[in-house]
């Protein structure tokens, strides 16, 4: 019994993981994309280690798992950061999609200031 | 057929179908940006389903490596995103020569 609920949670973070995938596919440009992509790096694997917890039902292996969990919700973020202020800058962002553009005034009055 | 069986199917279905659009992202590209994101979503599924191979044999073996990647996986997005700074910065200071 334990063994089948481990894997209806697996299964749920492989759908995330699979979300994650047709996002990258179909979004036009890096920020969506971005969007997409942060799903299996915190929700689907906070499942999937849920899952493996459940599976072996043991305290040592969920003293492995919450560093990995915890590992990965720290890192997430500054990638998607760099990466996201790299496109940013280079243009790869689509300009017609932005609403408010708060960065390019203050790029803008920091190029002017020096 | 049990569940299990069934389940691991689908499971295995999903992930097959979600590493082959990543690589087909990864490929296409246009940009350097996001052939890095398709691989930092390649390596999290390969996290994902690190934790499915350990979910399903019912071991502890694969617990070490998924830390492991958790803890490095960041430093190929991070390094690519600097390249691309500095290729940039470069490109800028020929254009106002």
């Amino acid at each position: 019994m334990t063994q089948t609920i481990a894997l209806v949670l697996v299964l749920i973070g492989a759908l995330l993981c699979l979300t994650a995938s047709i996002g990258l596919l179909r979004f036009p440009d890096v920020p969506a994309r971005l969007h997409a992509a942060t799903k299996p790096q915190v929700l689907g694997m906070m499942i999937i280690a849920v899952g493996v917890a459940v599976a072996l039902h043991s305290w040592t292996a969920f003293a492995f798992l919450v560093p990995v969990v915890l590992i990965q919700l720290a890192t997430a973020p500054i990638s998607a950061h760099m990466v996201a202020r790299q496109a940013y800058r280079n243009g790869s962002v689509d300009r017609d999609t932005i609403v408010i553009d708060e960065l390019a005034d203050d790029i803008e009055a920091q190029r002017d200031s020096g | 057929m049990t569940v299990q069986a069934v389940l691991i199917a689908a499971i295995a279905l999903v992930f097959t179908v979600a590493a082959l659009l990543a690589l087909i992202r990864m490929i296409k590209g246009p940009s350097i940006l996001d052939r890095a994101i398709a691989s930092d979503v390649l390596l999290s599924e390969v996290l994902c389903i690190l934790g499915t191979e350990a979910v399903i044999n019912e071991h502890t073996y694969t617990l070490p490596i998924m830390l492991m990647i958790a803890a490095t996986g960041i430093l190929g997005t991070v390094a690519v995103a600097r390249f691309v700074a500095r290729r940039d910065r470069a490109q800028q200071t020929e254009g106002e020569q």
